[in-house]
C-alpha cells in the first residue's frame, strides 16, 4: 500500500475538512423516504433517487413545510461523516420542489392549520378604514411595491407607510419577513396595519408564503394584518392566516384606502343630509313660533276683551253714581255763594241763590 | 322733565279708588261731580289704550 495511512479519526476529520471547504452547504433535490420524527425533536429521513440514498439529520424546529415519503424535496444540507453514525446530511433548509408536491405540502398543513383554528373566519379583525399609518412589508425592488404606492398615493395621499424592505423569494424570505412583522409588533409608535405584498410567481417563487413559521406569525400578529400575493388562483398560507387577503398589491392598496373622490362624493351627501335635516327642524320651529304667536295673539284679544267688558260695568256703575243723572228727573242744585244749600232754613227772604239742572244753570232770588 | 306716562294698572287703581269713594257712605255732592269727570277721562284714557294695544298686535301680526 502506499500514499497517506490515516487512523479512522484522522480520516473522518480529513473528509470533514476537506468536504466541508469545497462543499460547506450543497443542495439535493430527491426523494423522500423513511421520514420519522423522533421525541417530537429529532427528523431523521432519506433523500433518494433511482441509483442513491443518502441520509439525513435535522430538527424540526428547521421543518417550515410539511414533508412526507415520496414527496420530491430541495435539501439544503451540510455534508458531514460523523465519527460513529457514518455520512449523513445536516439539514439546514428543507422545501417540496415542484407544483405538485409543493401543493401537497399546502394541503398537508392546510389541514393542520385549520385544526388547530389558525384560519378560523371568528379570528378576522376588521381593519381600521383607512388606516392612518401602516407597516409594509415587501422588497421595494419589486414592481407589487410600486403597484401598491402608485394606487395608494393616487388614492389616500395622507396615509403614513413605514416600509420594512425584506426579500419576498428564496431561502431568507420568510425568516425576514418574521422578523418584519416582530418589528411592527414590538414598535413603541405602532402602525394600525401591517401589509404584506408580493406580486406574482411560480410556486416555487411564492413558497416563502406557505411557510409553517411565517403563516403562524401573520395569525399571532397584534397588530392586523392584510396580505396580498400576486395570484388569484390559488391562496397561499400567509394570505389565509391573515386578518384581510387582497386578490394582488394593487387591490390591497384599493381595500385599505378609500378614493379620494368617493370620500368627498360621501362628504357631500352628507352634508346635504345635514341640511334638509336643518331645514326641516327650522320649518318645524317656525311652525311652532307661529301657533305659539297665534295663541299670544288670541290670548292678548281675550285679555282686551275682558278689560273691555269690565270698564263698561265700571261705566255703568259710574253712571248710576251721577249726580247729574239725578237732576234729569227734575232736580236742581240749590247753591248759595259757594256753599250747597241743603236746607230752607239755611236761606231768608232776599237772598240771592244759583240753581243747577241737568242742562244748565240759573241765578234766582229769594222772595218768601 | 315730561311726567311718565301711567300704565294701564295705575290707570285702573286709579278708577278703582274713584268707585270705592262713590261706594262709599259720605259722599259730597261737589265732590261726587269732581269724582264723576275724573273717573269718566279715566275711562276714557283706559279705553284708548287698550285701542292702542290691538293696533300693535295687529301690526305685529300683518310682520310675522
Amino acid at each position: 500500500m502506499e500514499g497517506l495511512i490515516f487512523s479512522p479519526t484522522d480520516f473522518v476529520a480529513v473528509f470533514n475538512q476537506t468536504v466541508g471547504s469545497a462543499y460547506p452547504l450543497v443542495v439535493i433535490e430527491g426523494e423522500v423516504s423513511n421520514f420519522r420524527i423522533a421525541k417530537g425533536r429529532w427528523v431523521y429521513f432519506d433523500i433518494k433517487d433511482e441509483y442513491s440514498s443518502l441520509r439525513v439529520f435535522g430538527t424540526v424546529f428547521q421543518l417550515k413545510h410539511a414533508i412526507e415519503d415520496g414527496m420530491l424535496v430541495r435539501l439544503n444540507a451540510r455534508p458531514e461523516l460523523h465519527p460513529q453514525y457514518n455520512f449523513s446530511l445536516q439539514m439546514v433548509d428543507i422545501v417540496p420542489s415542484g407544483e405538485g408536491n409543493i401543493k401537497k405540502s399546502f394541503d398537508i398543513l392546510f389541514a393542520k392549520l385549520t385544526l388547530e383554528g389558525l384560519f378560523d373566519p371568528s379570528r378576522k379583525r376588521s381593519l381600521p378604514y383607512p388606516p392612518s399609518k401602516i407597516g409594509l412589508i415587501t422588497s421595494n425592488e419589486a414592481a407589487a411595491y410600486g403597484d401598491f404606492i402608485k394606487v395608494l398615493t393616487a388614492r389616500w395621499p395622507l396615509m403614513g407607510i413605514d416600509l420594512a424592505n425584506v426579500r419576498v423569494q428564496g431561502n431568507q424570505a420568510a425568516a425576514e419577513i418574521i422578523a418584519a412583522l416582530h418589528y411592527f409588533n414590538l414598535k413603541p409608535e405602532p402602525v394600525e396595519v401591517i401589509v404584506i405584498i408580493r406580486g406574482g410567481g411560480s410556486a416555487e417563487d411564492l413558497l416563502a408564503f406557505q411557510d409553517e413559521h411565517l403563516t403562524r406569525a401573520i395569525a399571532e400578529s397584534r397588530i392586523p394584518t392584510l396580505v396580498a400575493i400576486g395570484h388569484e388562483r390559488d391562496e397561499s398560507l400567509a394570505e389565509l392566516a391573515a386578518d384581510l387577503r387582497a386578490s394582488t398589491p394593487s387591490n390591497a392598496a384599493e381595500l385599505i384606502a378609500p378614493a379620494r373622490g368617493e370620500v368627498l362624493e360621501n362628504y357631500k351627501e352628507r352634508l346635504l343630509r345635514c341640511s334638509t335635516v336643518i331645514s326641516s327642524l327650522v320649518s318645524t320651529r317656525y311652525a311652532d313660533l307661529r301657533e305659539s304667536d297665534q295663541s299670544l295673539r288670541a290670548s292678548f284679544k281675550q285679555l282686551i276683551l275682558i278689560e273691555r267688558r269690565d270698564l263698561r260695568r265700571i261705566s255703568e256703575l259710574l253712571a248710576a253714581f251721577n249726580p247729574k243723572a239725578i237732576l234729569t228727573r227734575g232736580y236742581a242744585l240749590v247753591r248759595s255763594g259757594d256753599s250747597l244749600v241743603r236746607s230752607a232754613k239755611q236761606m231768608k227772604t232776599g237772598d240771592e241763590i244759583k240753581l243747577t239742572f241737568h242742562d244748565g244753570e240759573r241765578q234766582a232770588s229769594v222772595i218768601g | 322733565m315730561a311726567t311718565k306716562e301711567k300704565t294701564y294698572t295705575e290707570l285702573k287703581n286709579e278708577l278703582d279708588e274713584l268707585l270705592d269713594w262713590f261706594e262709599s257712605s259720605d259722599v259730597d255732592v261737589d265732590e261726587a261731580l269732581k269724582k264723576y269727570d275724573e273717573a269718566a277721562k279715566l275711562i276714557t284714557e283706559l279705553e284708548k289704550k287698550l285701542a292702542d294695544a290691538e293696533l300693535v298686535v295687529k301690526k305685529l301680526a300683518k310682520k310675522a
